[in-house]
């Protein structure tokens, strides 16, 4: 893999960029692989690398319907940030947030982290005491978040409303100093051409259409695909909202429901909002990107949904939330929405780890949370795939959980987007 | 703005309804009765089709009537709308 | 200098000037120009710089589609970033100014990024400014991009919200979505066109069609006067059609106002049928130097001379792909514009352009000039040689790019049809057609045949008139020439907006970004404000060739709406603002409790948290009321709690499955604490059940859940158990007056209420019901504060009278009106739960004390499943105890942890947390692993990095034995 860098830029901008290499191969899948993850976002993809980095010599392939990226991954509003209130939860996503810090490196390729820090707005006493339970929880957890108040919100965001005739004054905040924004495509491209370059063939645009097992063992074989049948005993589901199709292939069940979550992005403008914010009780949150849009996202349209679009009542809740948060956006412009297909579970709790049928790995329940767990996930899911075991980091986050009640309700910590 | 045809008011805006996801659960009886497999089945594993999903919706802002809808969940095309207790109306025949 | 006023032409209002500010430089127009047509009128070559290499940018297309000209308008609080100077209409004081741009648009420092274009190439960014890290580069780069400025202030300008319904809805009134509504209408149907420009005409403002002796525009003008004298056709100009939703429901932006005052206006519109006649805007010619000031698009050159009387230069040459550009040259004629040359690409096959000697299969290699065009290479498409011709002006006509966005925001499909080197619409998900140039019409008469059919077919798919049959028509033959190979690939841009060039896209191939929406993400290729109206087609036909791929294997880029950027006010119009948001809910003795220095807040409802007198702290009016209830007797307004009537013969038995408890048990006149669970077994919501008779029970729910738990009951009722009986809200019917204290009894007795009140009649937690002054009354003896109490239920109507009633009859027992926050100090007294406060998803009842299920109920009931499984016996579970702490002045705060090793881990979490002036003390709850067994246990309670010490005790502080309750 050439090393990308300034100095790289220029030598190759005098030979008029002709000779950058690909950033990955389009090879033909091949008839059989040790390992086969399914879905080509960023938990498929981080796993692909993790387990060509740090399990070699087993074949891996990653199929992805369409092209890498092109499902939540490519859909999200890119904010990474840590503060989950229960101890698995925090640990998971406090590591994920510090893999975050030294991805660009660790890829060789600028996923542009941003620590900017994220800041989740109180409007009532009630809201500020709850909040402050969450704060205690996750710094006795490690993480580094604050409870602030007025004083220190307005030196972090100028912007916000703080007039005491709003509808719902603002009280105080949870501050993630840590926490920020990185850019998704990113991602997606950075770890597949790591992972490429560590010899994982990436096969776009290959459906899954089937999951073959073993008669006498129910153990799984391979997978039927629109290009053709390709076998593997060890197979990694990494496909979000798709996910009860793909068990349903296989056979099972799972307890996620598939939802529309919007996003939004503004037209260009000079840098106005320097930081993540959210509130507790207007269903919004928004950042800036780099080029200038202002981000900004919601809550999910609350009836089960494959469309990848989202209605106008949500829409416009979302952003006359916005404009609670920050007045002088009015006349800031929409230039695009979209949305992505959100895997949500009861506990809005992930589900990493072997399901019923034996070879076959699980990886979703993300919901609207998914994105900061790429590079955590995509680490324990290589771990899952390349030995059997469950690590760690995820044991609470089986499928078992549910039969056994021992739910982890993030619903709160999850943010808004549930 | 899915248009929702309320059986009792006729044809309204998504927004004066609340979802209740899948039509047709069967509340395990008695629920002493079932496995703890059933019972976090019933609570935890809703049916999440992509394709033709019937599911219920409640008229909040109107006549606060439950009822069933098929609608696609790939396209969100409302195929059909029965109330509750009566079978689908491609059942009939 | 090269634009100018022709002296006559144009539909411009040339008696009427309007003066107006660029870059603070004063101009002046005509009504009816818009900043483009003005600028470009006066002068003007240069209206901004590009994004990413600040290379001068001028006026290229027309309406929504320009790229090239977006402005700062207007200033202060109502200054809006990025609108395209063709889409704003000149008025008198029209504040403009270049963005992206600095110190100024003629010498721009930025243009530095345009030496140094080869290096900052497509995605550069991805392969460099990592080391040290990028957040030293990131404030840089965000600075640099971006374009206008957001407002610094709020908005001053309202928004207004419009819904509209309508058999058939038109978008686009040009000569096809003309015709089509008109035969909609005389179908019957009632039909609505939206024209996002300012009057209906679409092409036919600048264009005479190909076969000059139509006069297209006559016969615009005269559709116009019948769709206006239409009774069942409405047209809304000035009205963009942004999004396209399910259902067909559209919304639009109306920008039929001043922009001040009312900034725009949203409207929703839910179509039975709908068509689409957006037309098609001229895409570019790719060449080196394409985006230089002096390029125009031919639709836009011929508008300004026949719409708005502008010349755009002096001496023009013309640039086309076999028969497109004869408009533009017939305009220049009219018009007295010098045509140097005409460069034709196509062969001439196919063509009837052979008598204005034009050079025949030639293009353009270059074009020369930085600030202004002054000249052009041209070279012949195969072989040697090189013509240079100067001009100040290229009109390019390349082929159109049919606008299709509302059509595939609807859900329908394109496919790539060959012979007209366009995408064109191949099926439809929704009740919609396309018809005229966005159906790849390129002629009036094609139009008026597919507008025609196209309004009949709406209207017949609604119930009105017959389907026709489909018409033929005619699309012109094209063979594109997506981009002349003989010019530097680095400075050909197919997105103008976004700098995106040849050579960009070519890399993206050439590093495997083989998806269209890779290449797109990768070089940000239609990702500006202009969202590939344009660039879009452009970039395919680009991608294609240097790939060998078809177009139609290319495929297109998804479209999202808003199809043209809209105000998130007035996205938000409907919502409404501030107080707006969600309304505020007053109690009906609201103005009583003015009087009595009561400040509000928000639960909910705005209630009093306490009563100042003479300047009291919460925590010192709290206090006085608090110890005032438990001395002698206290008021509260009650009113929000939620109040459900079951009736029916199967009232007890339903909510024998709604309560975790038997309810068919109670008896009439009595009343009974309830818990309500999820099927999970959590507590969901708490309060009492009062039987009225057998078949007629009250409940009440906690007044934060009263709309959830009257879904709730509908839910199972409707759902589950269609038993026999009806559920009835009474929540807001009610006002409650709430006496509580030692001598509640006397102020009881004092309203005279109609029925015995003494103890051994009236005991606690049961029901009486009687009159007050003639007023019906319900009153219930139930207490949240441990003293007695009861809860006197008035008509609303009555709620303001009976506070006033009550207090009147207390004076001479000491009565005192006390507030939300003295009541939860009373309750946490009592260690009396908050359900959402002091329990959460997971609570159970065995968790705060309820061992439910209990023995005596064998019947089913919500949740009961769920506290047979072993998790809800776990010795571990988070239970509710009560911390005293060991400094009787410290009061723990609210979200505090309970902690235990080292380091320090979280084992529970105070709930409610109060200085007690009945103890003396602080107390506090708390949900506690193993709490239940932890009692006399020593903890440390942890917040914020401060640690306290306390010990776990039972969390009833207050008369423990309960003998107060009954007295």
């Amino acid at each position: 893999m050439e090393r990308y860098s300034a100095f790289g830029l220029v030598k190759h901008a005098l030979t008029g960029h002709k000779k950058w290499p690909e950033v990955w191969r389009s090879p033909e899948p091949k008839p059989e692989y040790d390992v086969i993850i399914v879905g080509g976002g960023g938990h498929g993809l981080a796993t692909a690398y993790n387990l060509a980095k740090n399990y070699k010599g087993k074949r891996v392939a990653i199929l992805e319907k369409n092209w890498i990226g092109s499902g939540n991954t490519g859909r999200n509003t890119t904010i990474v940030r840590s503060d989950y209130y229960y101890k698995p939860s925090a640990e998971f996503f406090k590591y994920s947030l510090s893999l975050y810090g030294k991805l660009s490196k660790e890829l060789n390729y600028n996923v542009m982290f941003s620590k900017r820090g994220s800041l989740t707005l109180s409007h009532s006493r009630d809201d500020f005491d709850f909040q402050r339970r969450l704060v205690n929880a996750m710094q006795l957890n490690g993480i580094d978040i604050r409870h602030i108040g007025l004083a220190e919100i307005k030196k972090i965001c100028p912007i916000l409303n703080f007039s005491k005739d709003a509808r719902y004054p603002i009280y105080g905040a949870m501050w993630e100093p840590g926490a920020g924004t990185v850019r998704h495509d990113a991602v997606v491209w950075g770890y597949a051409r790591a992972a490429d370059a560590l010899g994982v063939d990436i096969i776009q645009n290959c459906e899954v259409t089937g999951i073959n097992k073993d008669l006498q063992t129910g153990a799984v074989t391979g997978l039927e695909t629109s290009r053709g049948k390709i076998n593997a005993k060890t197979i990694g589901l990494a496909v979000a909202g798709h996910s009860t199709e793909l068990a349903a292939m296989a056979g099972f069940r799972l307890p996620i429901r598939s939802m529309a979550l919007q996003a939004f992005v503004s037209e260009p403008v000079k840098p106005v909002l320097n930081t993540v914010i959210s509130s507790r009780a207007i269903s919004s949150y928004a950042s800036q990107s780099d080029r200038g849009g202002l981000v900004m996202g919601g809550g999910v349209d609350p009836y089960n949904s494959y469309a990848q679009k989202g209605n106008t009542p949500v829409l416009e809740e979302v952003l006359s939330g916005l404009i609670e948060l920050v007045p002088s956006f009015s006349r800031v412009r929409l230039l695009r929405q979209w949305a992505g297909i959100v895997d949500y579970t009861y506990d809005s709790s992930p589900i990493i780890g072997p399901s019923p049928v034996p070879g076959l790995f699980l990886n979703c329940g993300w919901g609207g949370g998914g994105f900061k767990a790429i590079p955590a996930g995509g680490e324990a899911f290589a771990h899952l795939l390349a030995t059997g075991q469950v690590p760690p980091l995820v044991e609470a986050f089986s499928l078992s959980r549910f039969k056994d009640a021992r739910l982890v309700d993030e619903a709160a910590g999850a943010g808004i987007a549930h | 703005m899915l248009k929702i045809d309320c059986p009792w008011c006729g044809s309204r805006n998504e927004d004066e309804f609340s979802n209740g996801g899948e039509s047709h659960l069967v509340r395990p009886e008695p629920p002493s009765s079932v496995t703890e497999d059933e019972w976090a089945n019933y609570l935890f594993y809703p049916t999440n089709t992509k394709g033709p999903f019937k599911e219920t919706w409640f008229h909040k802002y109107g006549c606060r009537q439950w009822f069933n809808v098929t609608r696609n969940t790939a396209t969100h095309e409302i195929l059909n709308v029965y109330r509750i207790g009566e079978n689908p109306p491609e059942e009939n025949s | 200098m090269a634009g100018y006023r022709l002296e006559k032409g144009g539909l411009v209002g040339r008696n009427e000037t309007v003066n107006f500010t660029f870059n603070g430089r004063p101009y002046v127009g005509f009504k009816g120009d818009t900043l483009a047509s003005a600028l470009v009128a006066n002068g003007v070559s240069v209206f901004g710089r590009s994004f990413k290499y600040h290379r001068s940018r001028g006026l290229f297309s027309r309406g929504a589609a320009d790229p090239n000209t977006l402005m700062q308008i207007g200033i202060g609080a109502q200054t809006s970033p990025n609108i395209p100077a063709t889409q704003v209409p000149v008025t008198d004081g029209l504040v403009a100014n270049s963005i992206n741009a600095w110190p100024s648009v003629e010498f721009d420092i930025g243009e530095i990024n345009d030496v140094f274009k080869r290096v900052l190439i497509a995605g550069f960014y991805y392969k460099s400014l990592m080391w040290p890290k990028w957040g030293l580069f990131e404030p840089i780069i965000r600075r640099a991009a971006g374009m206008g400025k957001a407002p610094k202030e709020p908005d001053s300008a309202s928004y207004e919200i419009g819904n509209l319904q309508c058999d058939v809805l038109v978008i686009g009134a040009g000569l096809a979505g003309l015709h089509a509504a008109q035969a909609a209408a005389g179908a019957g149907a009632d039909v609505i066109i939206m024209e996002s420009d300012t009057v209906a005409g679409g092409t036919s403002l600048w264009s005479i069609g190909a076969n000059a002796n139509e006069d297209v525009r006559e016969q615009v003008k005269r559709l116009v006067n019948e769709v206006h004298s239409s009774p069942n056709i409405r047209m809304l100009c000035s009205t963009t059609v942004v999004s396209y939703h399910d259902d067909n429901y559209l919304v639009a932006i109306d920008r039929n106002c001043d922009a001040i005052a009312v900034g725009e206006r949203l409207i929703h519109a839910r179509a039975g049928s709908v068509v689409v006649a957006q037309g098609a805007v001229e895409r570019p010619f790719i060449f080196e130097n394409n985006d230089r000031p002096g390029v125009i698009a031919a639709d836009a050159f011929s508008e300004l001379i026949r719409r708005y009387g502008v010349a755009f230069g002096k001496k023009i040459v013309i640039f086309t792909n076999g028969g497109r550009a004869d408009d533009a040259i017939a305009a220049a004629r009219e018009a007295g514009i010098e045509i140097v040359a005409i460069v034709d690409s196509s062969d001439g096959a196919g063509s009837d352009a052979g008598n204005d000697n034009r050079l025949m299969g030639h293009v353009i290699k270059r074009a020369m000039g930085r600030k202004r065009v002054r000249g052009v290479e041209v070279v012949p498409t195969d072989g040697q040689g090189s013509i240079k011709l100067a001009c100040d002006t290229v009109v390019v006509a390349a082929g159109a790019s049919a606008q299709l966005q509302l059509f595939t925001q609807s859900g329908g499909k394109l496919s790539y049809d060959e012979d007209s080197a366009s995408f064109l619409p191949v099926s439809s998900m929704q009740n919609v057609r396309v018809c005229g140039a966005s159906n790849g019409t390129n002629t009036p008469t094609s139009a008026v045949s597919d507008g025609r059919w196209a309004g009949l077919d709406a209207a017949a798919s609604v119930g009105f008139g017959d389907k026709p049959s489909v018409p033929d028509l005619t699309r012109a033959l094209e063979k594109p020439l997506w981009f002349v190979h003989q010019s530097s690939s680095k400075t050909s841009f197919v997105d103008m907006q976004g700098d995106v060039t040849v050579s960009d896209l070519a890399l993206a191939l050439r590093e495997n970004f083989r998806s269209i929406e890779h290449i797109k993400r990768y070089t940000t290729l239609g990702m500006g404000v202009e969202q590939g109206k344009i660039s879009g087609l452009a970039a395919i036909g680009v991608i294609s060739e240097l790939s060998g791929k078809s177009p139609g294997d290319v495929g297109t880029l998804k479209h999202r709406p808003p199809y043209s950027p809209v105000s998130l006010g007035a996205l938000s119009a409907g919502q409404k603002g501030g107080a707006l948001l969600a309304p505020i809910k007053k109690l009906p003795a609201h103005k009583w409790h003015e009087k009595q220095g009561a400040v509000f807040e928000d639960h909910g409802w705005m209630r009093p948290t306490y009563y100042s007198m003479s300047g009291e702290t919460m925590h010192g009016a709290a206090a006085r009321e608090a110890v005032a209830v438990r001395k002698n007797v206290g008021l509260f307004d009650g009113t929000p709690l939620g109040k459900f009537e079951i009736k029916g013969p199967d009232a007890a038995k339903f909510l024998n499955y709604i309560y975790a408890g038997r309810m068919d048990t109670l008896k009439v006149g009595r009343i009974r604490y309830g818990l309500m669970l999820n099927e999970n077994g959590s507590l969901f919501d708490d309060g009492v059940v009062v039987c009225l008779s057998k078949d007629h029970f009250l409940i009440n729910a906690s007044s934060g859940h009263a709309d959830a738990v009257y879904d709730w009951l509908e839910a199972w009722h409707q759902l589950e158990w269609p038993l026999d009986l009806v559920i009835q809200d009474c929540t807001a019917e009610w006002a409650v007056a709430t006496v509580a204290g030692p001598k509640a009894r006397e102020v009881l007795a004092a309203l005279n209420p109609g029925f015995d009140v003494s103890a051994e009649s009236f005991p606690h937690m049961s029901y009486r019901a009687g009159h007050i002054s003639g007023v019906p009354a319900r009153v219930q003896r139930v207490s949240f504060s441990g003293e007695i109490c009861y809860e006197i239920n008035v008509s609303a109507d009555y709620g303001e009278w009976i506070m006033h009633h009550v207090q009147e009859a207390g004076k001479l027992f000491g009565l005192v009106p006390y507030g939300i926050e003295a009541l939860e100090i009373l309750r946490a007294e009592k260690g009396y739960i908050h359900v959402g406060t002091d329990t959460d998803s997971n609570t159970q009842p065995k968790d705060i004390g309820f061992p439910y299920p209990s023995k005596t109920k064998e019947s089913d009931f919500i949740g009961r499943r769920s506290l047979m499984r072993p998790a809800s016996h776990s010795p571990n579970r988070q239970q509710l105890v009560g911390i005293a702490t060991a400094d009787p002045d410290t009061v723990l705060e609210v979200g505090a942890h309970i902690v235990t090793g080292n380091p320090a881990q979280s084992i529970g979490f105070i709930t409610s947390s109060y200085m007690s002036p009945n103890l003396g003390c602080s107390i506090a709850l708390a949900l506690m692993n193993g709490g239940k067994a932890a009692t006399g246990a020593s903890v440390d309670v942890w917040s914020l990095g401060k640690t306290v010490s306390g010990t776990v005790c039972d969390p009833v502080f207050f008369d423990k034995e309960r003998g107060l309750l009954n007295g």
